[in-house]
């Protein structure tokens, strides 16, 4: 069996590794459907842009599976995901796209 | 010819109702999480209590140095697990109040856990909480928690290059702490490359050696906790 761990791996029985990142991601994508509810909380929300520097500590792929996840049954689902992954620290909530009213 | 459809019709408007509309946020994501962290740094403030973050992977000792630590110092301690009363168990059996946050499928501790666990917790003024964060390597460096100052322990029971692989964490520590230093002799750890390590992603970190089980270096950790009390707590 090999065992390197397999990057993005999202079925199956997570391994050690990959449940620590899962749920750590977890949380802060989390924060991150938590913020837009709250600025944007009765309208249809199409898109987000997130920006995740390379170095902020957290992965955006698991950011993706985790934000779909999430967003069921929120004024977000089926919302499109966009992450900008620049140099740095940076980890911010860029715009989001909503549908006009 | 409108020149924005392309239609033979003349120039006439496009009001595109269908299309949505952008939003700038702006917001940093952990914004919230630091906005609770400040209220804890306040609240700390406000009673001259020092508070220190402890972080490790599961296993360096954390819990053995906090329970060495509460016999020599009249301590407050957060013990935060995903499961069990364990390690709060362990520190109230010292004689020293301990508080336990349980985080569920939580990897790390947050603002919002450790404001309700100092309220519990209730330390007096002056007084020194140490809050040991959920074993773990990556998750809990995010994450302020309002603390005064961090640190990180690693035991030689791990790889040399473990801050290399975990940048993150050893970026934000104030002190590393080498713990099982009494297990040298036994096991394949080179404390000069591990000191290399730690200084290439953290020029300014501090460095101390430790057993917790059998006593070295436990003065020095004391004296470090002592210097960053009077910091925090001059007139106590």
């Amino acid at each position: 069996m090999d065992p390197r761990p397999e990057p993005g791996r999202r079925t199956g029985a997570p391994g050690p590794r990959q449940e620590l990142i899962a749920v750590h991601e977890m949380a802060i994508t989390q924060s991150i459907v938590e913020a837009v509810i709250e600025k944007i909380p009765d309208r249809k929300v199409v898109g987000v842009r997130l920006v995740i520097g390379a170095d902020a500590g957290v992965v955006a792929d698991s950011v993706r599976f985790c934000f779909e996840l999430i967003t069921e049954d929120t004024n977000l689902a089926g919302a499109e995901l966009v992450i900008d992954e620049p140099p740095g620290h940076d980890l911010r909530i860029k715009s989001v796209s909503v549908e006009r009213s | 010819m409108c020149a924005t459809c392309g239609c033979g019709e003349p120039e006439h408007s496009h009001a595109h109702s269908h299309e949505p509309e952008t939003i700038d946020l702006e917001q940093r994501v952990l914004a919230k999480n630091d906005h609770l962290a400040g209220h804890n740094r306040q609240w700390l403030a406000d009673r001259s209590v020092l508070a220190i973050n402890l972080m490790s992977s599961p296993g360096s000792g954390k819990t053995t140095l906090l329970e060495r630590t509460a016999r020599a110092l009249p301590v407050h301690v957060i013990e935060g697990d995903q499961e069990t009363l364990f390690d709060a168990e362990r520190i109230q059996a010292t004689g020293r109040p301990a508080v336990q946050i349980n985080t569920g499928a939580g990897c790390h501790l947050d603002a919002s856990m450790v404001a309700d666990a100092l309220r519990r917790l209730d330390p007096p003024a002056g007084g020194v909480v140490l809050i040991e964060n959920v074993g773990n390597l990556v998750c809990p460096a995010l994450f302020d928690l309002g603390e005064h100052a961090r640190v990180v322990i690693t035991s030689v029971t791990e790889g040399a290059d473990k801050p290399l692989k975990y940048p993150h964490m050893f970026r934000t520590a104030d002190l590393v702490l080498l713990n099982k230093i009494d297990l040298l002799p036994y096991v394949d750890f080179d404390t000069h490359r591990f000191t290399d390590a730690v200084h290439t992603v953290n020029p300014a970190a501090s460095i101390h050696q430790t057993s917790a089980t059998r006593g070295d270096g436990i003065d020095g950790w004391l004296d470090w906790l002592h210097a960053q009390h009077e910091v925090a707590s001059p007139v106590h």
